[in-house]
């Protein structure tokens, strides 16, 4: 830099002169205006990172914690729901397995019957809940055809209407019967697949009972003998009615009472 | 030759300053003590090196408003705060006139041109005095720098040292060279005329 201005001498400068130039509040001014903006700040890098830090780690917990809570409510309905929407789940649960026989769906449908049956007494306090009995004995008897055959899922709906294994005399399931109609050559028959091979008949005479067993379906001499004693409007019960079905199993039928017409 | 009295603190002036470095630190406005006290040894830094006073005191601003912005980066290394205004202060001259904005120039008083020429052991004369301006005309910057602050403004050479940013015998070893270099410019400009 050799193009400079060469001063001999020149008038020094007074103090006063000088200091009339020094003012700090324009100083202020001026730094305040320049100063860096608060974002741009460390000390804000530093509160915004540990900030945004914190909202992860606590978004995180939080998340983490709904769901725990989630689960915790999701509990919480199933035991405290009311007891009418309860049987609803439970008979929902049961159409569902009596809809599909699937293992899988058989054990869920047999926890589910579990935790109804449960809640059902954990509810009892408040409200009696009562799951209908059919429906479980029809669910039942699906799982026991499921055990037996998982190939008749097409099958389900028919098989899971209750068989009907009511006895009967002439076509008749207690009731008002006719003196012709109780000595039928057919005996005690029933609508299923099922034969009759053990009745009792119950006599009730001044004396007291008379009990007569027979091993088949029919009336013997004996039954018919006593049934020519009972007079009109007489009861006549059958009772102790045992059947087999086309497996051989051996089932308990409903007994029988009858009114005498003539 | 006497020394700066100001550059020049006692132990206990520099630990007070320290304070008030550490104060404007946390608070800007603590930066005035420091402010009213230097702020006339920086003007005439500057106006020593230009020939606009409005320009001066525009600089020697923005010197302060710089050293204020900044003083979160200072460090204390034992030396005080002045130099560091030194150094601020010569950046913003510099680009001053590489913006155009000011015209460098050398302000020579009769009575340093007496010592120069009793450094370079030569009697003074008229002539003599316009032959050492001549000579110092032939100077580069940072000779003239040297030439500004050692027998213009009379710093003595740990100053010099502390402001030019080298230790204070690379300092008298630099003045002496340049010395040594308008002596030789001296008698070159002499033998001319």
């Amino acid at each position: 830099m050799k193009n400079r201005k060469m001063n001999l001498d020149r008038p020094p400068l007074d103090q006063k002169e000088i200091q009339m130039g020094m003012n700090f509040g324009q100083l202020m001014v001026s730094y305040q205006a320049m100063s860096k903006p608060f974002y741009k700040t460390k000390w804000f890098f530093g509160t915004a990172g540990m900030a945004s830090i914190g909202l992860i780690v606590g978004g995180t917990f939080a998340f983490q914690s709904s769901d725990k809570t989630m689960d915790s409510q999701a509990n919480l309905t199933i035991t405290d729901s009311p007891p009418i929407s309860l049987a609803e789940h439970s008979e929902k649960q049961e159409l569902f397995a009596l809809n599909y026989t699937e293992s899988p769906v058989f054990e869920e449908t047999k926890q589910t019957e579990f935790t109804s049956t449960k809640e059902a007494k954990h509810d009892k306090k408040n409200t009696p809940l009562s799951i209908p009995e059919p429906l479980l004995i029809s669910s039942q008897e699906q799982v026991n055809t499921d055990l037996n055959s998982k190939d008749e899922s097409a099958e389900v709906k028919n098989t899971s209407e209750p068989i009907d294994l009511t006895p009967r005399i002439n076509g008749r399931a207690n009731g008002d019967i006719t003196r012709e109609d109780l000595l039928d050559n057919k005996g005690l028959t029933t609508n299923a697949d099922v034969s009759i091979i053990h009745f009792e008949l119950h006599l009730i005479d001044g004396l007291g009972g008379k009990v007569f067993e027979e091993e088949s379906n029919q009336l013997n001499k004996e039954m018919k003998e006593a049934l020519k004693n009972v007079n009109q409007g007489e009861m006549i019960y059958f009772e102790n009615i045992k059947g087999k079905t086309a497996e051989g199993h051996v089932v308990r039928l409903n007994p029988l009472r009858y009114v005498l017409l003539n | 030759m006497p020394v700066n009295p100001i550059y020049h603190h006692t132990e206990d002036k520099l630990m007070q300053e320290l304070q008030w470095i550490k104060r404007a630190k946390e608070d800007p406005r603590s930066f005035e003590p420091l402010y009213n006290k230097y702020y006339e040894q920086i003007f005439r830094y500057i106006y020593q090196r230009m020939d606009d006073k409005e320009m001066a005191h525009d600089i020697t601003s923005q010197v302060f408003l710089k050293a204020l912005n900044n003083i979160q980066k200072y460090e204390y290394r034992g030396v005080p705060f002045a130099s560091w205004l030194y150094r601020i202060a010569k950046s913003e001259l510099y680009q001053s006139f590489r913006d155009e904005k000011a015209t460098r120039t050398v302000n020579v008083e009769s009575v340093s041109l007496h010592d120069m020429i009793e450094d370079m052991e030569e009697d003074m004369s008229e002539e003599k005095r316009s032959i050492l301006l001549k000579a110092i005309g032939e100077l580069s910057e940072d000779e003239v720098q040297m030439i500004e602050m050692r027998f213009f403004e009379k710093r003595s050479f740990k100053e010099i040292g502390d402001i030019l940013e080298i230790t204070e015998n690379n300092a008298k070893v630099k003045a002496h060279r340049i010395i040594q270099k308008m002596k030789a410019l001296f008698n070159k400009i002499g033998y001319e005329k």
